[in-house]
């Protein structure tokens, strides 16, 4: 079976936990700072989902060696709380300076049907960055909206293949 | 709130009770208090509930087992559930969210905390069915992200007609768009143009547009460029008036300085108009005088010590800090540029000196390694790496996230 491998980081270990068993259904590891859960697309393909959280102790991963395994990146921030925010900064940092693997920055909001902003300004696509990152307003435990999250990643992907 | 909301608190422990009905009533709600769970699902139906506040530790039946049977009654199906618990283990908080509640609040906790939680449930579900009994073609949103300035750019950007409607506590405004011009507002017994002016100072409330047909004739003569330079002005002025100020829900009373000699005739004007205690929004806007104006002269008033903040005031800065949090600083951007600019700035926020003195140190010593060692694993991070699936791999993922 071929594997893919994306890195879910979030501000705490709590929502990436979330996000992954939304998509995953279960989370098969976990232990407090990094949980792991499987996508199973087909018997040919599927998914390896890492749920990093960078609460304080955590916050210098092995860049090196994470970033030779992932496909892309899904970082998540809680939109309302502005410490979420300034948690994943770094993190960006490294990504955009140190990588070139797409990434879907989710401003984790509280519902989705309720966005900051009205959908009509960002849809299913979110809103462009840069080449590599997307803003993208969602839930991180609504089936939905993880979904959408992730075909957004799979798509900037497919663009960079097409490139 | 328009009308009273009914609570129906279940909680077997006296410590809490007494606080928490007494704040709640104290907000504005309707409470019935009864301790015990089975009682509620024998009486259900003479029960009348907007929402429910439940321990989960009841006696005879759980808080769990009680959700789940009350849910099964049609009259409680979509009623809003929070649970109260001394149970702090996360595990046991997301049982609670798959479960199905709403919120969940930890014990020990303030009053004050549940009853805004309690008001801003039932702010979110109203807003949902209002939004849901409008058509299709309406969007609706937060003035905190979105103001009216924002609202007019946007439809005269599509020169389209619409109905804007605003709320802002207890006011509820309208401006109409006929092909991206504004055209006509109202608002209470102001003038179309006043009421304009007031509504641009909203930045708390909630929009509702809806797209249709406007066939008014044009009671505002200014074109939108002028009057949303206006509006600019005013939102910039009024935010730097209001600093030094309580929140504007905030309930203020009259102190005894009576030395009203040194306060002007308008500050007498405004100062007579309150009975003994107001909101300060309030008598900003129940005043003779233009808001900004009105704004200039209760911040008179309170630095000179005629107001006194009141005690329960607590909720209503929890509220002003809410939705500071959620606040967006510039009012000049549309609601995309604004996010967008907000994530672009989190990689130029933190490039600070000492990340670009490590950057370079890193720099040095790769090009060292690189004279040394040929390209390092680092430099191989440059590369995407993305080729561990083929675009047919890819397409079948996609289409696997998407079933």
């Amino acid at each position: 079976m071929k594997i893919g491998e994306i890195a879910v980081i979030t501000s705490d270990i709590q929502t990436s936990e979330n996000f992954i068993k939304t998509i995953c259904n279960e989370i098969d590891i976990k232990n407090g700072v990094v949980s792991f859960g499987r996508f199973i697309a087909n018997d040919q393909l599927g998914l390896h989902l890492y749920g990093i959280s960078l609460d304080k102790e955590q916050k210098s991963l092995c860049w090196d060696i994470i970033s030779q395994k992932m496909l892309g990146y899904i970082v998540i921030f809680n939109w309302e709380n502005q410490i979420s925010l300034e948690t994943i900064k770094p993190i960006l940092d490294q990504l955009s300076n140190n990588l070139t693997a797409p990434v879907v920055v989710v401003a984790n909001i509280k519902d989705i049907n309720q966005p900051p902003i009205p959908t009509i300004f960002w849809g299913d696509n979110g809103i462009l960055i840069s080449d590599n990152f997307r803003l993208y307003f969602g839930k991180a435990d609504n089936p939905k909206s993880v979904r959408k999250t992730m075909i957004l990643l799979v798509d900037m992907l497919l663009k960079n293949i097409s490139c | 709130m328009d009308k009273k909301s009914n609570i129906l608190l279940i909680e077997n422990d006296k410590t809490y009770i007494v606080p928490l009905q007494e704040a709640l009533t104290k907000a504005g709600f309707e409470v019935t208090c009864i301790e015990d769970g089975q009682k509620i699902l024998e009486s259900a139906k003479e029960i009348k509930a907007d929402l429910i506040i439940s321990e989960v530790d009841l006696p005879q039946i759980n808080g769990h087992e009680l959700f789940r049977k009350l849910r099964l009654i049609p009259k409680y199906k979509c009623t809003p559930f929070i649970f109260l618990s001394h149970q702090k283990k996360v595990d046991e908080r997301i049982r609670n969210i798959e479960l199905g509640i709403d919120d969940y609040i930890t014990k020990p906790f303030y009053a004050e905390e549940v009853v805004v939680r309690a008001q801003n449930l039932l702010a979110e579900i109203s807003h949902i069915q209002t939004t849901d009994n409008e058509s299709n073609r309406d969007f609706s949103g937060n003035l905190t992200e979105m103001n009216l300035v924002d609202l007019i750019q946007t439809l005269e950007l599509g020169k389209k007609s619409a109905i804007i409607k605003l709320k802002h506590n207890s006011s509820h405004g309208t401006v109409l768009i006929s092909n991206g011009q504004v055209v006509d507002a109202s608002l209470d017994n102001l003038s179309s143009e006043q009421a304009i002016m007031r509504m641009f100072t909203w930045t708390i409330g909630t929009f509702l547009v809806d797209i249709s047909t406007v066939n008014n004739e044009p009671k505002i003569k200014k074109s939108n460029k002028d009057l949303i330079d206006i509006g600019i002005r005013r939102i910039n002025d009024w935010e730097q008036i209001k600093q030094g100020l309580p929140p504007l829900n905030a309930v203020v009373l009259k102190t005894d300085n009576n030395n009203y000699i040194e306060l002007s005739d308008d500050e007498k004007k405004v100062l007579s108009s309150i009975n003994k205690k107001a909101q300060l929004c309030d008598i900003i806007e129940k005043s003779e005088f233009d808001d900004l104006k009105a704004l200039e002269l209760v911040r008179g008033l309170h630095q000179k010590g005629y107001f006194q903040e009141t005690e329960d005031n607590y909720s209503h800065y929890v509220d002003d800090y809410l939705t500071r949090l959620k606040q967006n600083k510039s009012h000049s951007k549309s609601p995309s540029e604004r996010a967008v600019s907000i994530v672009s700035n989190l990689f130029k926020e933190s490039e600070n000196k000492q990340a670009q003195a490590e950057r370079r140190k890193i720099e040095r010593r790769r090009a060292t390694d690189r004279r040394k060692n040929g390209r390092r694993r680092d430099d191989r991070l440059q590369q995407t790496n993305l080729l561990y699936l083929t675009k047919a791999e890819l397409l079948m993922l996609r289409e696997a996230l998407r079933s």
